[in-house]
């Protein structure tokens, strides 16, 4: 089953210049898969992605989430839209520091004013599957980075969403947080069969993918499939990243 | 490029930084010299009213500098960024500091000139409006003593100001200043020792206040403390309170509001807490203004002769006389008189004799019963004054000790006034003539000469009643300023319509200062928190555009800024009216007196009044900041 169709996908900005961000571009993602999007910076990752996370309308083209029509959606049930089908990382966390981390994380079920029961049985689920178990009770300031991210994961996975939207989510952190947080979005997507989308620039984090989806001037121009080892996959994307001519110092250093 | 060129450029192509922090200071130095010039008005040379408007300038002064130290600081926080690549591109801290201190020189010359050319435009008004209710001809005049006193005042300030923000800037580090405001604050706590101090001292203060006027001063007292440590103790855990109700605050935009609220509360509470005194120490006053108001009425209504003459010496009140019926038949009105003869002996008490009783009697539509006995009185004053007020209690007590040392027996009382605030006892010839023997004894006693025995004459006009108050240009005023300028040795002339009017024009005057000092706070709490929202704009846009991607729709938005919006501006009016309210409410059921409930309904009016502008203050903002919030919600971005 199809968990994301994206069809004739194109975007024009139109201004003094017009740019042609995106042009044409299809896409599936199956339900369970864990799929990375990268390209150099200005190949329209981030302009895809604000495509799927319907906060940006599409010059023509189609978009499916779950079988449903997100851009065909009133504005006011749009933000309903996301709140309940998508869930999102973003590279800065975007915690609220005026909350505690157990709120922060259930926030998107407050906000669709879920019972306290449910609410605390998905909070110690999701908190365990994440090991933050401990640091509920506390407060932004007081978690290291990588805690920060598990957190936003956790706040991103609570309402089992259709789809998981991840923008740069090792951006902010170091290598060794880096690689806790890719193994805690790698397991999500084993154990609960979370249909997850990542955009990156990062080939280590790409390389816990299932397969990883190659842009360049707004056009898909590869694919490439993980086969058994993850090492061998992380290579062939270092190379894939190489063959599209994509300066060498614009990718991060090889992280091990 | 020099040094001072960079700061002026600074400032020149930096305008849009620069004016929200330049207009507050326009704006503080406009109120203040509006004031300014209204007290240095040279009709306005009346020391009383100089006293209480200097007053109120110092009021707007303290304000002034604080309005502007907030506004230097916030300015200052949204600048940390560019001071701190200042300091990377290796700016010395001595030419930073140099820098600021030469922008916030330049920012505050501008704002004084410039203030003061809008003051000028808003004295004109405050002029206007002050002349109607003063009735004292304000015209324009070229306020060069107001100028020099603004110009100085502020050009002090904005020196003091630049050094003390000098000292904050040294201590931060460049790191800090790029990494600029965004840095976590910690979970405000109460201290619970403190908590039931407040509730103790509020308590404290409501039982005071139930008790009598003469614990004013420590119902003060322990209610403003108690009030401070509710906003900063109290508040802040009865929003603990509201976050440990989960089923109350995980629900629905609760969990984003109640949070933050509790953060805004801790931050403003000082605000809140002057706020709200100020509000509750303007409503009393015009309560205060209000219960005068009717007192003065009351007297105006309870004095039945319309001119009272009185001479102490007694010996040449003739001619004065004359002078007065020359004037009314001059003026064409009819008026009957009454000469009596008393003696005042202590306290406002006063005897007159039997013989001449009658006189005034029938003039008053008092009955003459009975030939009194020796040591007999009748007493004649009005009962219901006496008996409700505090002062009236003592009176009685006075004329109860008095009428003992002369061995008076009240036979009958007469609820009538002959003179406000005296009391007469009628007694018979024969007692009337000891004692004024012994009065007069006293006084010789004393080395005093004067003769015990002082003349009054009551006029009673029947054009002029009692019942309709007068305008102050009619004509019966016109003539009652002339009969009291009647020059008389001894003697003088007091006019019923000359009294009400002179303490009808006090009021309106207070009324007019406490107004005046009303609206700067008003016009400063509402400028506080626009500035607070100002600088807190940009991380607020952060952080909704984030909850509007993951689904907080621009509904939501609206409702969760609007509602901590509400709780900043109207908290202090909802804690000020529920004070005034109690008190109020309080005393009328302690004292039982109707006076009270004037009281209430007018301190109830007076807040509704605040509670207006601040509610178009807060529409106003509201929308400004909604607007600026939209920009970033992803649905407006379609």
């Amino acid at each position: 089953m199809d968990m994301l169709q994206v069809e004739h996908l194109t975007k024009f900005y139109t201004g003094k210049v017009t740019h042609k961000a995106l042009s044409d571009i299809n896409l599936t993602i199956e339900k369970g898969e864990f799929v990375g999007i990268m390209g150099p910076s200005g190949s329209g990752k981030t302009t895809l992605l604000n495509m799927v996370s319907t906060i940006d309308t599409p010059t023509s083209g189609e978009i499916y989430i779950n079988g449903k029509q997100p851009l065909r959606l009133k504005k006011s049930d749009l933000s309903i839209f996301r709140r309940r089908e998508l869930g999102f990382v973003f590279q800065d966390f975007n915690l609220l520091d005026t909350l505690t981390i157990a709120e922060n994380i259930v926030l998107p079920l407050t906000l669709d004013k879920k019972s306290i029961r449910e609410m605390d049985q998905k909070l110690q689920e999701v908190a365990e599957k994440l090991g933050i178990t401990e640091i509920l009770k506390k407060r932004t300031y007081e978690v290291s980075g990588g805690q920060k991210q598990r957190a936003a994961i956790a706040r991103a996975i609570i309402h089992s969403p259709s789809l998981l939207l991840a923008d740069e989510p090792t951006g902010n952190l170091d290598s060794k947080s880096a690689r806790t947080v890719m193994e805690m979005m790698e397991s999500i997507n084993q154990e609960d069969q979370t249909t997850t989308m990542l955009v990156t620039h990062d080939a280590q984090a790409a390389s816990y993918c299932h397969r990883v989806v190659f842009i360049k001037d707004g056009q898909l121009v590869n694919q490439i499939y993980k086969g058994e080892n993850r090492q061998t996959f992380f290579q062939e994307i270092i190379d894939m990243l190489s063959l599209l001519g994509g300066n060498a110092h614009e990718l991060s250093s090889i992280r091990v | 490029m020099n040094f001072r060129q960079f700061a002026l450029n600074n400032v020149k192509r930096n305008a849009r930084a620069y004016s929200a922090y330049f207009l507050s200071s326009v704006f503080a130095v406009m109120v203040f010299f509006t004031y300014a010039v209204f007290i240095f008005h040279p009709s306005l040379d009346i020391p009383g009213l100089r006293k209480v408007m200097g007053a109120a300038v110092g009021i707007a002064y303290v304000f002034s500098f604080l309005f502007v130290f907030y506004s230097i600081s916030i300015f200052l926080k949204s600048r940390n960024k560019e001071l701190g690549i200042l300091t990377i591109l290796g700016a010395q801290k001595k030419q930073i500091r140099k820098l600021i201190f030469l922008e916030n020189i330049l920012i505050g010359i501008a704002a004084i000139v410039i203030g003061m050319i809008c003051g000028l435009a808003c004295a004109k008004l405050i002029l206007l409006y002050g002349a109607n209710i003063l009735e004292i001809k304000l015209p324009f005049y070229l306020p060069l003593q107001a100028m020099g006193l603004t110009a100085g005042a502020f050009f002090v300030l904005y020196i003091v100001l630049s050094f003390s923000i000098l000292a904050f800037i040294r201590q931060k580090k460049a790191l800090e200043l790029l990494m600029g405001t965004s840095k976590p604050k910690k979970e405000p706590k109460a201290h619970i020792l403190l908590i039931l101090l407040s509730i103790g001292l509020i308590a404290t203060a409501y039982y005071f206040s139930s008790k009598s006027f003469t614990y004013m001063k420590e119902a003060l007292v322990s209610g403003i403390m108690g009030i401070y440590f509710f906003f900063t103790q109290f508040c802040v855990f009865l929003m603990r309170l509201l976050k440990r109700n989960r089923s109350f605050y995980w629900r629905g935009t609760k969990l984003l509001w109640v949070s933050e609220m509790s953060y805004k509360l801790k931050d403003n509470a000082r605000m809140f807490f002057m706020v709200t005194i100020v509000i509750i120490m303007a409503s009393s006053a015009i309560s205060l203004v209000h219960y005068m108001d009717y007192e003065t009425k009351e007297a105006y209504r309870e004095n039945p002769f319309a001119i009272t003459f009185s001479d102490r010496e007694g010996k040449d009140w003739a001619s004065g006389m004359k002078k007065i019926d020359l004037e009314l038949e001059k003026a064409g009105l009819t008026y009957e008189k009454v000469i009596s003869k008393s003696i005042w002996i202590h306290g406002g008490l006063h005897v007159i004799k039997e013989s001449d009783y009658p006189q005034l009697a029938k003039l008053l539509e008092m009955k003459v019963s009975h030939k009194l006995k020796s040591r007999e009185a009748i007493l004649i004053s009005p009962e219901s004054k006496l008996e409700n007020s505090r002062s009236g209690q003592q009176i009685e007590q006075e004329l109860k000790e008095e009428l003992s040392v002369h061995d008076l027996q009240i036979v009958q009382r007469i609820d009538k006034t002959i003179e406000l605030y005296n009391a007469f006892v009628v007694v018979n010839d024969q007692t009337y003539q000891q004692i004024e023997q012994k009065q007069r004894e006293k006084n010789q006693a004393q080395q005093n000469k004067a003769n015990p025995e002082n003349i009054s004459i009551y006029y009673f006009v029947p054009d002029w009643s009692n019942q309709k108050f007068p305008r102050s240009d009619s004509k019966q005023a016109k003539l009652s300023k002339v009969l009291e300028g009647i020059a008389h040795e001894d003697g003088h002339v007091k006019t019923r319509a000359v009294s009400y009017l002179e303490k009808q024009k006090e009021h309106s005057m207070m009324s007019f200062i406490g107004i005046l000092i009303a609206a700067i706070f008003s016009l400063a709490t509402g400028s506080f928190l626009y500035f607070k929202l100002y600088s807190d704009l940009n991380d607020d846009q952060r952080i909704y555009q984030m909850l509007s991607r993951i689904g907080l729709s621009t509904r939501e938005m609206k409702w969760t800024c609007t509602i901590q919006m509400a709780m900043l501006f109207f908290i202090p009016f909802i804690v000020a009216g529920l004070v005034s309210v109690s008190v109020s409410v309080l005393q009328v059921f302690s004292r039982s007196s109707f006076q009270a409930q004037g009281m209430l309904t007018s301190s109830l009016i007076s807040i509704t009044g605040f509670f207006v502008v601040q509610l178009v203050y807060f529409l106003i903002i509201r929308a400004l900041y909604l607007k600026e919030m939209n920009k970033v919600m992803v649905e407006s971005m379609h």
